[in-house]
């Protein structure tokens, strides 16, 4: 047995011009670049600025290394590197959280220690062994625990087990239980779980349902003094049975549209149309926001008939845009006033989107959001519409099953949280039932099977083979073959299980007669099998055997 | 080209044989001229006689030696093969060679003169031949592709090609004599050194026979592949090499040859202390090169940009490593040409260009404002405008346009057990002029890449054959502060064994290689599903530190590094003094050896300690089985016999030969002296204890 080893050396390179050991990266054109001139391992030189990874085989260069430990230093303003041990504070910086840690010391020392220069407060009981004395004698406790006061208030009450005093004044009394809750309520809030009646109600600041939100959406009520010292109320609705006397009466409104209203890239109103013989030129009022390309429409419903036309512009110069001709439906003109609408652009596609809102165009209320627009052909244009869906066909929905009432559809939906069906169930509950319903099924069709098995065992054909030893043609009246008859039942041999003597011979060929004595002579032969012979067959003969049982 | 007889020089032998030499010159039509031939030895033919039994070539070289007062300088040839020599015996061809380029020497002083002319034998003539590659790029070739070049370039003319039945990839195959040699491929790059130098086809077949452990022989107008250890058969192809027979080397003893002379020598030759193979593995290295800024050919200087109190200065460049692709307004391609009319306007070009930048602020001292730097902080970038103009509703943006690849061929190498890494910074701005601004980007942008090897393309999940396949590398840039530069999404896992590797991975397979040319094609970024608005993606950006490499799986066997050579030892026999010289193999199998281009393939896969060795009966690593061979014969002193016999047909170089007067061995030829007037040869044989 040679086992031979092996190991890995320096390679060397093919060309004579490098050596042992230098890895030559090729460039284009037979330039190389030779990453290590020594022999033995690699050393990549890291330099300040690249991005690489460190490993045994480079070095850092002198600025990378400066650069490394700077990358180390935390810096006195620095507050986000996390403190490790693989970096370090600068000087400054180590000042500063020395003072730091000094003054965290005093902290401590202070709320630990009694201050003799500060007031301060002791969290726990002192204890003085030898007394107390407070100001220049003012007033002392004795070790005996005798004091020496100038005044003693007891604000709630003063147990004492023997009173003697010169004088007692007694400045306010508490007499009957109302008293007690009227000063309790001058003190803190009054809540009253069930009805208060006020007898006199004076409100300093607001009176308020437990919800308020105000403006024209909002709910709930409030009377409430302003900032101005105005009083206001504001409620959802007021009834007043006798008169009413209003000194001033702003009525504020809410503005809405009539008809559509289409959010899109541009926009602008016609102020002046100019022609030559190809183009209009269109002067637009205010800011101009039509690029090159885009699709402008311009639709008005006017008791003197509508006006309808969604044309391309061509070109866009100062506060014009150009438009040919050509664009325009037959028999209409662009006329100052006209309001267009940019709906699409023939080829930037970051300007073919359109917002659709209508409350009343076709009695279908609904959002529509459409997107690719870039001819005045809609076809597909239509990614979402929230709200009235009547009218919609799409093939990708059953005949019976198309979008109608108020709803959403869109190309895709991503819906968070809960998502009720009819039935009242979540889709998470209905899945579950299914889940649980379809769980039970492959027992089912295992059971069904199982029986249907059983069933096909119990009522299987039973059949009969005859096999023969030696074929079932000869020739040159060499005949020598044994035969055996098998019985199945479905496809299990039940052969063994049959009393022999059932087994019954058959021949028949062209003489009768003598298949009359050999059917007789093998009628009680007793065996599925039978050898044949030329004594057996004249010159043609079929033989078959009968089994007499009962199944 | 074809050859024309210009000389011929008859002579008979002294057995009345007649032989005939025709010196025939490339491309000559004219008429013949007869040379007399020298009449002690007109004719010579000297076989290498190297020692060493494993040599992988032993190839001929003849002597024609003419008497006459004729000058024949026109024979001087610059050329290897302008003067082709043909030898025939009875008309039959026994020696193809050409006469041996830039060598001529006669005598000056006498008026008739025995004028040597020095040639070679045709396949000597490789030595002279580069290797030149078989399409325009480089590819993986077969052995037996190499085997029929190298016969064929050497333009000699062989009567049939002897190839040992030996090798195959399985028992199965080895009986039903399948070719392996067609199924064993190696990388055409393993054939061209570090600095494009080719090999020679000398060189080339001397590998191959070294790797197969074969000796190549041209003996008497055949060519022969010996395996001195081989006892089998040995295929015998017709010259153009499309059929073969099945042929068994004889038996002979000298004796039976006769003699034809008295001056026998016997040597002894000594076995050898140690044996070792060093495969040179010719690794890849770096299989993607970087782009040295410093080495760029200016394309333009375009004035400075000044805004506010920002100074913008850009440098452009013709790059080198890279091919960048430049559009015009409509996204056509524009040619170098073209390119040429934007020198003015750099700015401009839509596409990539490489660009040097700095940016510095101007601070005012004194009442004079100046550079807030001393020297220029050259950014090394590439600039890659995607579109027009932010307003232009004209002309569409690039997405899926291609920016850069690779200008020359990358390695052709089969790629396994490793992964590369993308890994790029970029600086997006939406400024018509391509300035940079401060203003913090959304979203995250991504560009299309597509990456082939060979035929297989990588789709961002795996290697497929769908050459239309790419993958997108995502720039989350979101997560960058305003204006910088943000980088690409870096998808290595823990689970991916390549320790230091960042940026975008792509795995290669495990075990069984990918072969070919390696492909990469950056498109242009494109702005993130659903955000068309181009600020997402720029009216231009920036790419910086663009790299891409390349890591071996961690933890294979030895912990090889990417510049390893691999080594293979024994002792044949301790008792002996000398080492055997180190045997170095530029084709070799694989043996977790990362990325080469030495390595053989066998059936696409890498051939490692999985040949079919029929002298073994078993799969074995050829250097191992060379040194397994060498034992056999080097492991006890060998005699060296040099007998002069009489010339026999009958010899050939697997004939074993033996000496009555040397019981139990045997003997093989290698190498020797045919003079073809005396009907003698110097027989040089060397006992073969490998075969019995």
């Amino acid at each position: 047995m040679v086992d031979i080893k092996s190991k890995a050396i320096p390679a060397q390179p093919r060309s004579k011009n490098y050596p042992t050991g230098a890895v030559v990266v090729r460039g284009g054109g037979g330039n190389t670049t030779v990453v290590n001139q020594n022999a033995g391992s690699i050393i990549k030189i890291v330099k300040s600025l690249e991005d690489s990874i460190f490993t045994e085989n480079n070095v850092l260069s002198s600025l990378r290394t400066l650069l490394e430990i700077r990358k180390r230093i935390i810096a006195q303003t620095d507050n986000e590197t996390v403190l490790s041990d693989d970096n370090t504070f600068s000087s400054l910086r180590t000042m500063e959280e020395v003072n730091g840690a000094i003054e965290e010391v005093l902290k401590t020392i202070e709320a630990t220690y009694l201050n003799k220069t500060k007031a301060d407060k002791a969290s726990e009981v002192i204890t003085f062994l030898k007394g107390l004395v407070i100001g220049d004698n003012t007033a002392s406790i004795s070790e005996d625990g005798d004091a020496e006061v100038r005044n003693l208030i007891a604000r709630i009450k003063a147990t004492v087990a023997a009173l003697e005093a010169k004088t007692v004044t007694v400045s306010d009394k508490t007499t009957t239980l109302n008293l007690v809750v009227q000063k309790l309520a001058e003190t803190y809030d009054l809540n009253v779980s069930n009805v208060a009646t006020l007898f006199r109600t004076i409100i300093r600041d607001y009176v308020s349902s437990e919800i308020f939100i105000p403006g024209l959406t909002g709910e709930g009520f409030k009377l409430y003094k302003a900032i101005s010292g105005d009083w206001n109320l504001e409620l959802d609705n007021l009834t007043i049975r006798k008169a009413m006397t209003i000194f001033e009466l702003i009525i504020s409104k809410v503005r809405a549209v009539n008809g559509g209203l289409v959010v899109s890239p541009a926009n602008g109103r016609v102020k002046s149309v100019n022609e030559d013989s190809t183009n209009y030129v269109l002067g637009i009022e205010g800011d101009m926001t039509f690029v090159a390309d885009d699709l402008v429409r311009c639709q008005v419903f006017s008791p003197s008939g509508a006006k309808y036309y969604w044309v391309r512009v061509v070109s866009v110069s100062g506060d014009a845009i150009t438009i040919p001709k050509s664009e325009f439906p037959v028999g209409t003109v662009p006329a100052v006033g006209d309001d267009l609408v940019q709906m699409g652009n023939k080829t930037n596609t970051a300007r073919q989107g359109v917002l659709y809102l209508t409350a009343s165009e076709d009695g279908k209320p609904r959002f529509s959001v459409l997107d690719g627009v870039n001819s005045t052909d809609m076809t597909g244009k239509s990614k979402v519409v929230l709200g009235c869906l009547d009218g919609i066909t799409d093939s990708d929905f059953p005949d019976d099953l198309q979008p109608d009432g108020y709803g959403l559809y869109a190309q895709n939906v991503f819906l968070k949280g809960l998502f009720v069906l009819r039935n009242g169930k979540s889709v998470e509950d209905e899945l579950n039932a299914v889940k649980t319903e379809l769980s039970v099924i492959p027992g089912q069709i295992s059971s069904a099977i199982t029986e249907s098995k059983s069933y096909t065992d119990a009522h299987a054909a039973i059949h009969t083979e005859v096999i023969s030893s030696n074929g079932t043609a000869f020739r040159n009246d060499v005949i020598d073959s044994t035969l055996t008859a098998r019985v199945y039942k479905g496809n299990v041999d039940i052969t063994d299980t049959i009393n022999q003597s059932c087994f019954k011979w058959k021949r028949k060929s062209n003489n009768s007669e003598k298949d009359a004595i050999w059917n007789l002579k093998y009628s009680t032969y007793g065996s599925n099998i039978i050898n044949i012979t030329s004594e057996d067959v004249d010159s043609k003969a079929v033989f078959s055997c009968d089994v007499l049982i009962n199944y | 080209m074809s050859y024309g007889v210009i000389y011929t020089v008859p002579f008979k032998s002294r057995k009345e044989t007649t032989y005939l030499v025709e010196i025939q010159k490339d491309g000559y039509e004219g008429e013949v001229i007869e040379l007399t031939g020298n009449g002690e030895n007109p004719f010579s033919v000297e076989i290498d006689d190297e020692e060493f039994l494993y040599t992988p070539t032993r190839f001929s070289t003849a002597t024609i030696r003419i008497v006459g007062n004729d000058y024949l300088q026109s024979l001087y040839s610059t050329k290897y093969q302008q003067y082709r020599v043909i030898f025939r015996r009875e008309g039959v061809i026994i020696w193809t060679g050409f006469v041996k380029p830039e060598l001529y020497t006669q005598d000056y002083t006498s008026t008739k003169f025995v004028l040597e002319i020095q040639c070679i034998s045709a396949m000597s003539t490789l030595e002279y031949i580069s290797y030149k590659k078989a399409e325009d790029n480089y590819s993986f070739v077969s052995l037996w592709y190499l085997i029929k070049r190298c016969v064929t370039e050497s333009r000699g003319i062989y009567s049939a090609v002897y190839v040992p039945h030996i090798y195959a990839k399985n028992v199965e195959d080895y009986q039903k004599l399948a070719n392996v040699l067609e199924s064993m491929t190696v990388s055409e790059q393993n054939f061209f050194d570090e600095d494009d130098k080719a090999m020679n086809l000398k060189e080339v077949i001397e590998e191959i026979c070294k790797f197969l452990n074969w000796t190549c022989v041209d003996w008497l107008g055949e060519l022969y592949f010996v395996d001195i250890d081989h006892n089998g058969k040995y295929c015998k192809y017709t010259p153009d090499f499309s059929s073969f027979t099945m042929e068994s080397g004889n038996s002979l003893s000298v004796q039976e040859i006769q003699f034809s002379g008295s001056d026998h020598t016997l040597d002894l030759l000594g076995g050898y202390n140690k044996a070792s193979v060093r495969t040179s593995n010719y690794n890849v290295g770096d299989i993607f090169p970087t782009e040295d800024y410093s080495k760029l050919k200016s394309f333009a200087n375009p004035e400075d940009k000044v805004s506010g109190n920002k100074v913008t200065v850009k440098r452009f460049y013709i790059p080198g490593v890279y091919k960048f692709f430049q559009y015009n307004k409509n996204r056509n391609e524009i040619s170098e040409s073209e390119l040429a009319s934007y020198k003015n306007k750099p700015d401009e070009i839509i596409g990539a260009m490489p660009i040097k930048r700095c940016v510095y602020n101007m601070v005012e001292k004194n009442g004079q404002w100046n550079p807030d730097i001393t020297n220029y902080n050259w950014e090394e970038l590439i600039q890659v405008r995607r579109g027009w103009k932010r307003t232009d509703g004209n002309h569409d943006f690039l997405s899926r346009d291609k920016i850069l690849t690779f200008a020359s061929q990358l390695p052709v190498a089969p790629y396994a057990n490793g992964a590369i890494a993308i890994s790029c910074y970029i600086q997006i701005t939406a400024n018509d002029d391509l300035s940079t601004d401060s203003e913090k980007r959304e979203g995250t942008p991504y560009c299309q890449c597509s990456l082939s090897i060979g035929n297989k393309y990588y789709n961002g999940v795996s290697w497929v054959s769908d050459s239309t396949a790419r993958f997108n590398i995502n720039f989350p840039m979101s997560e960058v502060s305003g204006g910088s530069f943000g980088q690409n999404e870096n998808t290595k896992t823990l689970n991916m064994p390549y320790d230091g590797l960042n940026g975008y991975v792509v795995e290669l397979p495990r075990g069984k290689p990918l072969l070919g040319e390696l492909k990469f094609v950056m498109y242009s970024l494109t702005p993130p599903p659903g955000n068309y608005t181009n600020s997402f993606a720029g009216i231009g950006y920036y790419i910086k530190d663009l790299k891409m490499s390349y890591k071996l799986i961690d933890g294979l066997e030895d912990e090889l590094s990417e510049s390893n050579d691999r080594y293979y030892e024994n002792v044949v026999n301790g008792e002996y003094i000398n080492e055997l010289d180190e045997i170095k193999f530029k084709l070799s199998s694989y043996n977790n050896d990362g990325l080469c281009y030495g390595k053989v393939l066998l059936n696409d896969d890498y051939l490692s300690n999985n040949l079919y060795s029929s002298l073994y009966d078993q799969l074995i690593r050829p250097e191992e089985q060379l040194i397994k061979r060498i034992i056999g014969q080097y492991g006890a002193t060998k005699i060296k016999l040099n007998q002069i016999l009489m010339s026999d047909a009958r010899i050939t170089p697997i004939t074993l030969l033996s000496d009555k007067h040397m019981p139990n061995r045997k003997f093989i030829t290698t190498g020797g002296e045919l003079d073809f007037k005396m009907e003698q040869f110097n027989c040089k044989m060397i006992e073969n204890n490998g075969r019995y």
